[in-house]
């Protein structure tokens, strides 16, 4: 079905033309993970959950909420009529990280962790008990649907700026506050210096 | 002398690099010719919708995410259109509008996925590729930014949002808008008129008009094939009436009409999105409602224009916390349906590419 | 004596086509990936330069698997058959002319043997390649295979027939078939004096090394690889090695047949192998620029651009080098000028017609 349309070979050299354009003009767009790392979204909804014994009431709402069933929660009554969580277990492995349980717990005793590396050997250290389920290390909460964390945590770098954090070039954005909950992930890598690794 | 010649029989997946997961086709070839194509699906088969009815009404949320992965958004979207419908919730305007640019960033990420594989199938090094990954990766930004995940976004709720967009998001958003154009224009330096492509994809796949209407294709596949059929016009949702967008069509219903419309709606995208960014107006995000959503006894059908076409979810209540039925009318399963017809009689390539061009997610085409 | 130049040659042969195909496996990996806007291997040692020694320890250390149901001779032989045949090439290029050089004088060419027939020598040796892909293809017992195997016929013996045609242009104006003549006589190089035999040549290599957009041969995305399918280990190492080295092969022809070999163009500065070297790398990135930008054409389209678009350009163009050769000689330049202008304007009205006639199209 060949139409009138004059065709000289153009649009091949009109292709080669942008190819080589992106060749010697465009920066590089990847990141050098784990050396340069990106700053992720405030909101994060990484792969651990973080759970704040001082906060829960074993009201077991979390445990409800989740589509999964897979927290695991064991109370028990203290003399002054309050409840304790004896038990307090998330299987990760199972969890799909909806944050469900998060945005249903009534005390804020629940938190989506910020990271995002949690390879492990066997799926039964994913079974997190309540010992290990606090924040500690670089198991830190994340601002999802936690504004009072939220607020703290560093900007997230956006492609769209050129991969660099989101305060680089809006101005009207508040500057960021020095995160105080939680400690960046990791070291984030001056922009200037991807741009020296992404040129040969 | 005539040699005597017998037809070949190839099973083409579920193991192949381009039938975009687990797809299967049984192919009988002579030489490179097509005789016949038989479709085998449910290599990915999860039961959702069975799932669906041991789940409340807002824990399916995070199980549509699963359907469409590359459209996570729009699932979501249908899906609790579905449920507003059968409890008549309203919904707050702010959030009617951050759903429309949610829905339509997801369209703009899909196409790009869509039309990048497509290419890819047809042997370009990644290269087209890479460069709608690059603003794919820019959108992927921004609902991370909002939601806190990249794939699985889990943000629409019943009667609303789960939360509203950080203030960071709108300036990104209209720097994304005011980029967007020159890059799809880039992207048609490369690939428009590019000689190749053209040979490769006009007058190849030809799905009729009136085949595509029988076999009830919908999205980019229907409207390829010159039929001006969507939703977000036919039966508008959200706040879509107030919106100025076109609906393009093609004329013959081969892969290159379904390329190209693919390629102006993500230009019409831009233009909703603009639209919408100016009139998006303040306000509440979320409507109060209890924690267990009890629809009252009945049943109603949700469907919104997605990526990929018309999805619909059908869902049942007796007034329990779980939903009695849920039917998914799947998009990428209903385009699929027309595949044979659009690939015998020609070669082995051309079925690798029309597979392309319907652009089927497999999570969705087996649930 | 005799046996020293060839044992010499030998070693020097292996080091470069050793040492140039595992740079060529890193430079289009890097190169690919800069077009692609990132960075490609750059993990193992600096700037990921040992990387293809990365590559070919994993390769080596691979699980070696014979499938069960194959022609086990034939199947173990189709590597060796495949490269074979790339390396031998390098015999009859001429690495540096004899006379001056830049860095040293020789006294004679820099080529293992200076055959006199050497133009012929390079296309009888590169067609016993297919032979390998085809004997792959047909003992794999994989019908995937099979069908890459059939394309490899069709596109190797195809594709042949023009490029053996536009390098019979060369042959006409240097008035040898020995690649040492051929350089000698470049004081420009032929590529301005033929344009459209550089052309046609060059779609031509491209096809005959299966590279994009003629990539028919292993088109990942139809057929899996085609003839590589079932192999694994070393004797895919041994395919992969032919590839580069088949990669390599054309390039350095090009550079020796078209752009001037050893000798800096008008001779500005001495000859060298250097800039020999430089011109290899200079063909091999345009090679990597059209692979990294086109999508493949179709397997009927492969067939009909040879067929349809080189072949008459091929003829028409061994014409007009014929009738210019009944000039008197000294009208280089209005030549040059001349066959410019007739390439472009050929080209595009061959292209053109190509297109409407539906060329490109299954009949
Ligand atoms: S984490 Fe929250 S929802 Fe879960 S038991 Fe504790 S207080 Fe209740
Ligand atoms: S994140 Fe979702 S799946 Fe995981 S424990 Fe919470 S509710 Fe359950």
């Amino acid at each position: 079905m060949p139409d009138n349309r004059i065709s000289l070979g153009q649009g091949i050299l009109k292709g080669l033309a942008l190819t080589i354009k992106h060749f010697i003009s465009r920066p590089i767009i990847t990141v050098q993970y784990p050396e340069e790392r990106l700053v992720t979204s405030r909101r994060i909804r990484g792969c651990d959950l973080v759970w704040d014994s001082e906060r829960c009431t074993a009201c077991c709402t979390c445990a409800k909420s989740c589509p999964q069933g897979n927290i695991h929660i064991e109370t028990k009554v203290r003399p002054d009529n309050t409840r304790e969580a004896v038990v307090f277990e998330i299987d990760h492995g199972r969890s799909m990280f909806c944050g469900l349980c998060v945005e249903s717990c009534p005390f804020d005793a629940i938190h989506m962790g910020r990271s995002y590396e949690r390879a492990t050997y066997n799926r039964d250290s994913l079974v997190i008990p309540k010992e290990k389920l606090v924040a500690q290390g670089d198991r830190q909460p994340s601002g999802y649907f936690r504004p009072q964390f939220e607020e703290t945590l560093p900007p997230q770098s956006l492609l769209i700026y050129g991969g660099k954090s989101s305060e680089v070039k809006t101005p009207e954005n508040p500057p960021p506050q020095s995160p105080a909950t939680a400690a960046p992930v990791s070291e984030k890598k001056e922009p200037a210096e991807r741009e020296k690794v992404g040129v040969k | 002398m005539a040699l005597k010649t017998e037809p070949i029989v190839v099973n083409m997946g579920p193991q192949h690099p381009s039938t975009h997961g687990v797809f299967r086709m049984r192919v009988t070839f002579d030489g490179e010719i097509i005789k016949d194509l038989e479709p085998v699906m449910g290599y990915l088969h999860r039961g959702v919708e069975k799932l669906a009815e041991s789940r409340t009404y807002t824990q399916f949320i995070p199980l549509t995410d699963r359907l469409d992965y590359l459209a996570s958004m729009t699932n979501n979207l249908a899906y609790v259109l579905a449920v507003e419908k059968l409890g008549n919730i309203e919904v707050p305007p702010r959030a009617q509008y951050l759903r429309v640019i949610m829905a339509e960033m997801m369209r703009i990420s899909s196409h790009l996925m869509a039309v990048g594989f497509m290419i890819n199938d047809m042997g370009a090094f990644y290269t087209p590729l890479l460069y709608m990954y690059r603003e794919r990766e820019k959108l992927l930004d921004l609902f991370e930014m909002v939601c806190g995940q990249r794939l699985t976004y889990n943000y629409m709720r019943i009667g609303g949002l789960s939360h509203d967009v950080p203030p960071e998001f709108l300036p990104a958003l209209k720097k994304f808008v005011s980029e967007m154009p020159g890059f799809i224009d880039e992207y048609d330096q490369l690939l428009k008129e590019n000689e190749i492509l053209l040979a490769r994809t006009k007058g190849v796949g030809i799905l009729s008009k009136e085949l595509a209407i029988n076999s009830s294709a919908s999205g980019p596949v229907l409207r390829g094939s010159g039929v001006k059929w969507d939703i977000r016009k036919a039966d508008p949702y959200l706040v879509y009436d107030k919106l100025n967008f076109e609906i393009p069509t093609g004329t013959v219903g081969d892969i290159y009409d379904r390329y190209w419309v693919r390629m102006v709606e993500m230009r019409q995208s831009v233009r909703i999105l603009e639209q919408a960014i100016e009139q998006l107006p303040a306000g509440e995000i979320r409507t109060a409602l209890p924690h267990l959503v009890r629809p009252p006894c009945g049943e109603a059908y949700g469907h919104i224009e997605a990526p990929k076409g018309e999805l619909g979810f059908y869902i049942i209540s007796d007034t329990g916390v779980a939903p009695y039925r849920c039917h998914i009318r799947a998009p990428s399963l209903i385009n699929l349906t027309a595949l044979k017809d659009m690939v015998v009689g020609l070669m082995l390539a051309d079925a690798i590419i029309t597979l392309g061009s319907i652009d089927i997610v497999l999570g969705e085409v087996d649930r | 004596m005799d046996w020293l130049h060839w044992i010499i040659y030998v070693v020097i042969i292996l080091a470069f086509v050793l040492t140039l195909v595992m740079s060529f496996i890193l430079i289009e990996r890097r190169v690919v990936g800069r077009f692609q806007l990132r960075l490609g291997p750059n993990r193992v040692g600096p700037q990921g330069i040992l990387q293809p020694v990365a590559d070919a320890v994993k390769i080596l250390l691979k699980e070696d698997i014979i499938p069960s149901k194959v022609d086990r001779v034939v199947h173990l032989l189709a590597p060796i058959v495949t490269f074979a045949p790339a390396v031998l090439i390098f015999a009859v290029i001429p690495f540096q002319q004899a006379g001056n050089g830049l860095f040293f004088d020789l006294k004679s060419t820099a080529s293992m043997v200076d055959l006199d027939v050497g133009v012929l020598f390079i296309f009888a040796i590169s067609s016993i390649s297919v032979v390998g892909l085809v004997m792959a293809g047909w003992a794999s017992n994989n019908k995937y295979a099979l069908l890459g195997a059939m394309r490899t016929i069709a596109q190797m013996v195809s594709y042949e027939i023009p490029m053996v045609l536009a390098v019979l242009g060369i042959v006409l104006i240097a008035g040898s078939l020995s690649l040492a003549d051929i350089v000698d006589k470049q004081n420009i190089p032929f590529i301005l004096l033929q344009p459209l035999g550089f052309f046609i040549y060059f779609l031509g290599a491209t096809a005959e090394m299966n590279r994009s957009p003629f990539d028919l041969l292993e088109a990942e995305s139809e057929i899996v690889a085609g003839v590589n399918i079932e192999y694994s280990g070393m004797k895919f190492a041994m395919f992969f090695l032919g590839e580069y080295a088949y990669a390599l092969a054309v390039s350095t022809i090009t550079s020796v047949l078209f752009l001037g070999g050893a000798k800096f163009p008008w001779g500005l500065l001495p000859q060298s192998f250097i800039w020999l070297l430089v011109k290899i790398l200079l063909v091999f990135f345009v090679i990597l620029w059209i692979r990294s930008t086109l999508p493949r054409v179709r397997v009927d389209q492969l067939m009909g651009f040879a067929w349809k678009f080189l072949l008459p350009l091929s003829l028409i163009n061994l014409f007009l080098v014929a009738a210019e050769g009944m000039l008197p000689s000294g009208f280089t330049w209005p030549i040059v000028a001349l066959n410019v202008t007739l390439a472009v304007a050929l080209v595009v009205i061959w292209a053109n017609r190509f297109y409407r006639v539906g060329g490109a199209k299954v009949a």
